[in-house]
């Protein structure tokens, strides 16, 4: 019972901490506006006291794991989710494991996007912005996206890093594949704003074709934008044709850099490099 | 050199240093007091959890300690959530016991135990709505019906596709 009132304490402390931190971004609360957390405390019970065992607190196995233990579960299911089974679902479970989310701000500050299909990019369009906004307007954000397309897979040979795998059916047409590159417009935000928050960057386009000079334009775009907090940049299979961009201009804190496959690109001056590949 | 263990319903465990060792909570405690024979208490986990956790520590004595540095980006992106085989079996427990597990994983700082019970529990809710995960580990439903309606409307997403 007592651990319980700890777990309690521990909660709304965790909660008042989070709302303090957030700031005055509304979307950032736990629940906006007026809707408030519901007010359930051992105090607030009507049988106040360590004996009362009749709180609906007690029911459940909401506080069975703690935060941390939570956190690293919550880390796999993010490794696991999908268009159809998005981490957002753990929000929606109960109080305890929602805070025990929203605190673990790697959750939302760190992205694995697979952009397979239409779908993929809608995905993206709807999360991304939401996801960044969870975790304050500071955080840096780890950005992973690899871009793939199954009718091309016998002209784009697996990447070094592991076998082609199996996609699903609703991969997108060569013709829609301008469209398709600018799902990286969304990573990047307006103007590059997210981009400014970019600590490491993956990108991996071995699997897709590029011919136009649209997807140049898009991709040079991508790769132009200021990135005063990029440490860790890994680029696979970025070629451009029509073009010859001089990528992130302005990457002064750049430590480690791998192009692989790449083509057609001005790499960043790297005076602090420690790692080039 | 065996290590005596104290579980906190009392029982005693006499077991290899090796597989003790795979515990950083003990191997701490043992560096911190030398050459003994003092019994080391664990006041976390009990007699049947402990012996499941010793059977682990057991099976995988000899592979190499976790360094405790974060992974690479690229590590982290080739992180899976598979299994061995051997830990899968080991692993397919009530769920009353994987929560101990994990409890006392997470206490006695055994890491690759811990993670096995992670994926494991990550695995039973993948592809799950709330309600379903909320069944299966007996979890309240403590939202409002304010909350759930504002939920639903974060949800859109999983919701209307």
């Amino acid at each position: 019972m007592k651990a319980l009132i700890r777990l309690l304490f521990k909660r709304r402390n965790h909660a008042s901490i989070k709302n303090q931190w957030r700031g005055s971004e509304p979307t950032l609360e736990t629940f906006p506006g007026s809707l408030k957390p519901p007010q359930r405390s051992l105090a607030d019970s009507p049988d106040e006291g360590l004996d009362n065992s009749s709180t609906p607190l007690v029911e459940g196995a909401n506080y069975r794991l703690p935060f941390d233990v939570l956190a690293q579960i919550f880390d796999y299911i993010r490794e696991m989710e999908s268009t159809s089974f998005p981490l957002e679902r753990i929000l929606a479970v109960c109080h305890f494991w929602r805070d025990a989310a929203l605190d673990h701000a790697p959750l939302w500050t760190s992205f694995n996007a697979r952009i397979i299909s239409d779908r993929d990019v809608a995905f993206w369009k709807y999360h991304f912005k939401r996801r960044v906004n969870r975790c304050g307007i500071h955080a840096l954000l780890d950005i992973n996206i690899e871009l793939i397309n199954r009718e091309r897979k016998e002209k784009f040979p697996d990447t070094p890093r592991g076998n082609f795998q199996r996609i699903a059916s609703s991969q997108v047409a060569p013709d829609d594949i301008p469209t398709f590159i600018r799902v990286l417009q969304v990573f990047a935000g307006t103007h590059g704003t997210m981009a400014t928050r970019w600590r490491k960057l993956i990108l991996d386009l071995s699997r897709v074709p590029l011919y136009d000079h649209n997807e140049d334009e898009v991709i040079g775009e991508f790769l132009q934008h200021r990135t005063p907090n990029l440490e860790s940049l890994q680029l696979y299979g970025v070629r451009t044709r029509f073009m010859r961009p001089r990528i992130f201009p302005y990457a002064p804190r750049l430590l480690s850099a791998v192009y692989h496959s790449c083509n057609g690109l001005l790499y960043p001056e790297g005076h602090n490099l420690t790692s080039l590949t | 050199m065996p290590v005596l263990l104290v579980t906190s319903d009392n029982e005693q465990f006499r077991v290899e240093k090796v597989v003790a060792q795979r515990s950083v909570l003990i191997k701490n405690m043992l560096e911190d007091v030398g050459e003994s024979d003092q019994p080391i208490p664990l006041p976390n986990v009990t007699a049947p959890v402990l012996k499941k956790v010793l059977e682990y520590c057991d099976h995988h004595q000899t592979d190499p300690l976790p360094t405790g540095d974060e992974p690479s980006a690229d590590e982290s992106r080739k992180r899976t959530t598979d299994i061995s085989e051997w830990d899968q079996k080991f692993i397919t427990v009530d769920q009353e016991m994987l929560f101990e597990i994990i409890l006392a994983a997470n206490y006695l700082d055994i890491k690759p135990l811990l993670d096995v019970g992670c994926k494991t529990v990550a695995n039973m809710i993948k592809g799950k709505s709330p309600e379903e995960i909320r069944k299966l580990f007996n979890i309240v439903n403590d939202f409002t019906p304010e909350e759930e309606a504002q939920i639903k409307k974060e949800n859109e997403w999983a919701e209307d596709r």
